[in-house]
């Protein structure tokens, strides 16, 4: 009867084995399909096909990556704090947009003015003191929050991403109340604001400032990570946190700097994207939205997951409006839910994701 | 089960929550019953489910009201003839019903489908994403509907009367609660409530067998002897490779 028995499994096995196997064949379908569309087959687009119009096609490349760079820096801050803690923080929007909203109200303090600011207007200064002062400001309030509502309910996940969540409905009404209904934007520097030929298109030098300062903010965390005492001591709670603790570690320190730096760079990211797209009623939902596709596509809990999901996510949402035809630009939304889907499909943890 | 069994504290205050509901539209102001307790009755419909699927299965899931919207919008595109926006189908109000609750239904398995590998913390960022996808969705493809919505939609025969609507609306309530306590009975929500309860999710749970390495030491089979026979032999390399990538 046991033979008999194992004999069944054996063979449920091997079918769901084979059921598994469809994903593998079905993802390298839909990603050749997708390259020789862009490549060849997409007239009647708002950027005709590749072969056709290099240009675009590399302006694309670009607006994906750059829009990854921003993606990077919110996202990274929300994989940090899950990896280490396991606390979904539904509130990382929500600091976003409190950080740009703060960042655009010290620009225009010290820009003296609150209308029609030019770039020529705004030095260097005055756009990474309000960026690091409201990032500051956001990290304080992160901190604030994981020792006031979360430190007591450690350890249980879903009270917490309930919590944040609660957390996040309140901050959205009180950012209307502070800073009005209206959608406001951060002005880039005047030394960054030019425009630059590349392949015969105008291209913002803005966009490429901020791929740069989000480069700056992978390789400062990296090395963090990697070089630091309190990096090893993270990524050692990453792994095993009861073991750290065993060895005489304060984990309650570690936790509170890990939601700092977390909170703080949703904070950098949020004056980012102040400058970037505005700031405005549902920005913080959108990023929270944008964080957590690129953590799900990547893996919770890792930064090299973070890099290739805001890489991928990024890259997905410039091209799907400029490659539908033009009458179907509208459907871009689904593109995201479409890279969801094929990942999941192939990964259910994330590219570099793990089992919780 | 004798009604003595039945006499719980707990269920005579249910059951004289739904008399006070039953009878209230006798006493209580029109306001209240038409704006109010129709609307709280719906709602508290939809969060049924969030708590059936919380509590039996162990999945909390943030798209319930995706599925709610997607019903509703459905319906209105089948129902509605000449609304500024939408597919205006024109379709008899019934068959409207049945195609929007089919249409959901069939969303509601594939999304659970791609999501099923999925649990915990994962699955509740999982159906966040959806919610706020379909939301997009909702809001930009103006082909069925729009930034704007779809207007004046109206509930097909006898439930267009205020009255009866809330009639219905509560009818239904009390039909789910009574659904959702017998299917937790059954084997199938007996099952379900086991799968709730296990130490790790569906998907390991699948993929877990005495062979694959991953088989909790506390469970009977998993003596080092049954994995080194030769049961568990050259086959199942597949399980193996992804138990390595596993944590402990």
């Amino acid at each position: 009867v046991a033979d008999t028995s194992v004999e069944d499994a054996r063979r449920g096995l091997t079918r769901q084995a084979v059921v598994r196997r469809i994903p593998r064949l079905v993802v390298p379908l839909v990603v050749g399909l997708a390259v020789v569309w862009v490549l060849f087959l997409a007239r009647d687009t708002p950027a005709e096909p590749a072969i056709s119009d290099p240009g675009r096609f590399a302006v694309t490349v670009l607006d994906g990556v750059t829009f990854a760079g921003l993606l990077f820096v919110v996202a990274s801050g929300f994989t940090l704090i899950f990896g280490l803690m396991r606390t979904v923080n539904m509130a990382h929007g929500s600091l976003f947009l409190l950080a740009g909203y703060t960042a655009i109200e010290l620009q225009q303090q010290m820009v003296g003015k609150t209308r029609n600011i030019a770039p020529e207007d705004v030095s260097i200064w005055s756009w990474i003191f309000p960026l690091l002062a409201a990032a500051a400001l956001a990290a304080g309030l992160g901190v604030v929050l994981q020792q006031v509502l979360l430190r007591w309910n450690q350890g249980q996940e879903l009270r917490q991403a309930l919590i944040t969540i609660a957390i996040s409905v309140v901050l959205a009404d009180q950012m209307i109340r502070q800073f009005g209904g209206l959608a406001k934007t951060m002005v880039w520097p005047g030394a960054v604001s030019h425009f630059i030929e590349i392949f015969g298109q105008r291209y913002a030098t803005s966009r490429l400032f901020m791929l740069a300062v989000a480069v700056v903010v992978g390789v400062a965390l990296w090395l963090w990570l990697t070089r630091t005492r309190m990096g090893m001591v993270i990524r050692a709670g990453v792994d095993d946190e009861p073991m750290v603790r065993a060895l005489g570690i304060n984990v309650t320190v570690v936790f509170a700097v890990t939601f700092f730096v977390g909170a703080f760079l949703a904070g950098v990211g949020g004056a980012m994207g102040a400058s970037f797209a505005g700031a405005a009623i549902g920005s913080d939902g959108a990023w929270l939205l944008n964080s957590l596709v690129v953590v799900i596509i990547g893996g919770l809990g890792s930064l090299k997951g973070a890099v290739a999901g805001s890489l991928l996510y990024g890259l997905v949402v410039a091209f799907s409006p400029a490659y539908l035809p033009s009458e179907y630009t509208f459907y871009s939304v689904i593109f995201s839910f479409a890279l969801l889907a094929l990942v999941l499909a192939l990964r259910p943890y994330g590219l570099f994701g793990r089992p919780a | 089960m004798s009604v003595r069994r039945l006499l719980t504290p707990g269920n005579l205050l249910v059951a004289i929550v739904v008399a006070v509901l039953f009878l209230m539209p006798s006493f209580s102001p029109t306001f209240l019953i038409y704006n109010v307790m129709t609307e709280a009755l719906i709602l508290g419909l939809i969060a049924a489910t969030v708590v059936f699927l919380t509590s039996y299965v162990g999945m909390i899931s943030l798209a319930q009201l995706l599925l709610a919207g997607i019903a509703g919008f459905m319906f209105g595109n089948a129902a509605l003839e000449d609304s500024a926006r939408g597919l205006n189908l024109g379709w008899s109000p019934w068959v409207a019903v049945t195609f929007a609750l089919g249409v959901t239904a069939l969303v509601a398995f594939l999304l659970g489908a791609l999501g099923s590998r999925t649990t915990g913390i994962y699955f509740l960022m999982l159906t966040l994403v959806y919610g706020v996808i379909g939301y997009s969705v909702f809001a930009q493809v103006v082909t069925i509907s729009g930034p704007g919505g779809l207007a004046r939609i109206v509930a097909p025969a006898p439930f267009n009367d205020k009255l009866t609507l809330y009639y219905a609306a509560l009818w239904l309530s009390a039909l789910a609660y009574l659904a959702f306590r017998a299917i937790g009975r059954t084997n199938f929500g007996l099952a379900l409530q086991e799968f709730a309860t296990i130490p790790f999710g569906w998907d390991r749970w699948a993929s877990t067998s005495p062979c694959s390495g991953r088989w909790p030491s506390r469970w009977p089979g998993s003596s080092p002897a049954l994995q080194a026979s030769s049961t568990c032999g050259g086959a199942h390399r597949s399980t193996r490779r992804r138990s390595r990538s596993a944590p402990p």
